[in-house]
């Protein structure tokens, strides 16, 4: 009966009902967030995750400490026991409580300052918008597709384990593969990850940057950055090119591609670069990053570029023109994306 | 040559899962006519006559034999074993994140993150590493281990079918009532994240069905973490639908298996998920986060969810339990996926991944 049955897709239909339920107050907007903060209340305050309203709080409650110690027990006798011995300390514990309460309770107030300083911080440095849709900063792993041909040439005969982060659907993960490369991917979307996973690659659900953070020294043959490398913030972007570095072996290949940044800042979808994190670098700056960091046999390549322009035929005049028209091409448009490939020499 | 395979474990504990995959690994040493011992730090009163302490084995001693490890959190046994000469092979089960349990209990955090560094420790002095889930062969991967399969925990099937308690089995469904009934088998654990199946219950009781049941099967890994599922529940007044059961024996086990809807598994991490398999075998339809081994676990019998918001979970689980087509269909990809944990085959395998490393034991 399963066979007739395709449980992705009554997985998909029962997200695009939740989403119709959301959308129609079924589910009330805040009613998950409420559930959150209702458990937090009774979570310790590192277990709070990233939510800092509900760490605040938590180290607020945590910072009562309570000498009223609990006297039950199941054995004879040794309830009394403890209720006398609970009255003899209690001036004791009361002493010490108070003295660790108010450093804890300055701990928290200290916090709280911060915590609102941090805010006016990110407020002034034009922060991206918190409840805002993720997805759409990513990029889209497709752009990788006329770069193929040279990326695999560029990891051709590669030892050890090569890494594409992010990997999309998994399409390149099983290009390498199929080149005898021993590859696998990571991206951050975990049903594009499962549907890659589907389809017959080692692809792993997670961000390609804290997967680098947790890979150990030199164990990598080969390394392709894609799609994180348009939308992570500046400093991210050179940690990314310290880790390739770090986890290249020796011989190892990198291969960066990347949207070309005249080509992202003409991107269609304006809300997305304008509330993306960062932008993409020059194919120049790459180099420099990894020349710094070890990396030789630098080179790049331009993609296709963003538009052609459609050239004169023939003619008098012609040849003139079309020259102008390449001229504009280039200044106007310019190659759509890049790919910088280097050897890590250590 | 070769002539004993022993293995090292910090606690052995029946009716666990790495418990019983060492007795099982034993048993199957022994068919293969090679000498096997479990070495331990602690071990639980029933199987303690079976395992001898860690520091007895003669490291120093030149018996021709390879050491297994079983890794599941941080040990004094790494440090002796390490300071052996045989081969050693590392048999990872997987260790929670210390993000997941520190926060909770900060001694098991610093034993899970002093397990992770005995992991990456062992990593050049082990001749191959073994994984129950491709999952946790790439953290090995990752570490550096020279050599890595992957090879099934090495679990009995049949031990599931114990006879169930009718008595208990007739007072579920009594205490059901009416109302659709969730089922979650597992310890109570901060990975195994019972608070988000508690949410997801709270938010299914006010939409679809007030009548329903949560049952948390399992005894407790975390007093803290527990005492704030307690209050959680209570906060939400659903003191009398969520049943933090605790430890049951195994008839007891079946017979909440028997009186269950649904099983759903919100767990953030799992380095295989034992009860998963029980599930199916139980014919339960399956709902489950797709987080760390699971989606590899079920490979497909489940309704596996890439979040765990819990109103999407709630929806999950009502499409599950009101669609019989869909029901039946899962309880049929359950059974289906159960053929590929048969013990003789994952044996087969086990002793497979072996065999290069004991230089022609058997």
């Amino acid at each position: 009966m399963s066979d007739i049955i395709d449980f992705d897709q009554v997985v998909r239909e029962i997200e695009d009902e939740v989403a119709a339920r959301r959308a129609s107050g079924d589910f009330p907007a805040d009613l998950e967030r409420q559930l959150d903060l209702v458990f937090a209340r009774f979570a310790p305050a590192a277990a709070s995750g990233d939510d800092l309203d509900a760490v605040l709080a938590a180290a607020d409650r945590a910072s009562f400490v309570d000498v009223d110690v609990p006297t039950g027990s199941n054995i004879p006798g040794v309830a009394p026991l403890k209720r006398g011995l609970r009255k003899l300390m209690e001036w004791y514990l009361r002493y010490l409580a108070q003295q660790v309460s108010e450093l804890a309770t300055s701990w928290a107030a200290a916090l709280k300052l911060l915590a609102g300083r941090v805010k006016a911080l990110e407020a002034a440095g034009g922060a991206t918008d918190p409840a805002g849709d993720d997805s759409r900063h990513r990029a889209d792993p497709a752009a990788v597709s006329p770069f193929e041909s040279r990326i695999a040439e560029a990891l051709a005969g590669t030892e050890g384990r090569v890494l594409v982060g992010e990997c999309g659907d998994g399409a390149l993960v099983r290009l390498l593969v199929g080149e005898g490369l021993d590859a696998y991917g990571v991206d951050p979307d975990p049903a594009r990850a499962q549907s890659a996973v589907a389809a017959g690659s080692e692809v792993r659900a997670g961000d390609a940057l804290e997967h680098l953070r947790g890979v150990a020294e030199a164990r990598l043959g080969g390394l392709v950055l894609c799609a994180c490398v348009d939308r992570l913030a500046l400093a991210f972007q050179v940690e990314l090119a310290g880790l390739a570095a770090a986890t290249l072996a020796d011989g190892g290949r990198v291969v960066v591609v990347s949207t070309s940044p005249g080509a992202w800042a003409r991107a269609s979808d304006v809300v997305t670069t304008d509330l993306s994190p960062g932008r993409p670098l020059h194919a120049a700056t790459w180099r420099a990053l990894l020349e710094r960091r070890g990396f030789v046999e630098l080179a790049d390549h331009d993609g296709p570029p963003l538009v052609t322009l459609q050239a004169v035929p023939p003619g008098e005049g012609a040849e003139v023109l079309n020259a102008n028209l390449a001229h504009i091409e280039e200044a106007l448009f310019g190659p759509a994306s890049y790919v910088v490939t280097g050897v890590r020499r250590r | 040559m070769i002539s004993a395979v022993h293995q090292f474990i910090p606690t052995l504990a029946a009716r666990s899962a790495v418990g019983n995959h060492t007795l099982a690994v034993r048993s199957l040493l022994e068919d293969l006519g090679v000498e096997s011992r479990i070495y331990v730090a602690e071990a639980t009163p029933e199987v303690a006559h079976l395992t001898r302490p860690f520091r007895s084995y003669d490291g120093a001693g030149d018996e021709p034999a390879v050491l297994v490890y079983q890794a599941s959190t941080g040990s004094a046994v790494v440090e002796h074993l390490l300071a052996c000469p045989q081969p050693k092979v590392v048999n990872y089960h997987n260790m929670t994140p210390v993000s997941l349990f520190g926060p909770w209990e900060p001694h098991v955090g610093a034993e899970l993150a002093l397990g992770r560094r005995q992991l990456a420790d062992l990593a050049p002095a082990a001749v191959l590493g073994i994984a129950d889930s491709a999952y946790n062969r790439a953290e090995l991967d990752d570490l550096g281990y020279a050599d890595t399969e992957v090879v099934p925990l090495l679990i009995d099937l049949a031990a599931f079918d114990t006879a169930v308690d009718r008595t208990a089995l007739a007072r579920l469904r009594e205490a059901s009532g009416s109302g659709s009934v969730w089922l979650f088998v597992g310890r109570i654990s901060p990975n195994k994240a019972q608070h988000d199946l508690i949410k997801a219950f709270s938010v299914y009781r006010r939409v679809y069905d007030q009548a329903a049941r949560l049952r948390l099967v399992g005894g407790s890994s975390s007093h803290a973490y527990a005492t704030a599922l307690e209050r959680f529940r209570h906060e939400l007044e659903l003191d009398g639908a969520v049943d933090l059961v605790g430890e049951v024996t195994d008839a007891e086990l079946a017979a909440h298996y028997q009186a269950a809807d649904v099983f759903v598994c919100a767990s953030d991490h799992e380095g295989f998920c034992i009860p998963l398999l029980e599930a199916m075998h139980h014919h339960l339809p399956i709902v489950a986060y797709a987080s760390a081994a699971v989606p590899e676990t079920l490979a497909g019998a489940g309704l596996s969810l890439a979040s765990k918001a819990p109103s999407l979970v709630a929806a999950a689980v009502h499409r599950v339990v009101t669609d019989t087509e869909l029901a039946a269909g899962l309880v049929a990809a359950g059974r289906r996926r159960l053929g590929d944990f048969e013990l003789a085959r994952s044996r087969e395998r086990f002793a497979a991944a072996l065999a290069p490393v004991v230089d022609g034991a058997w």
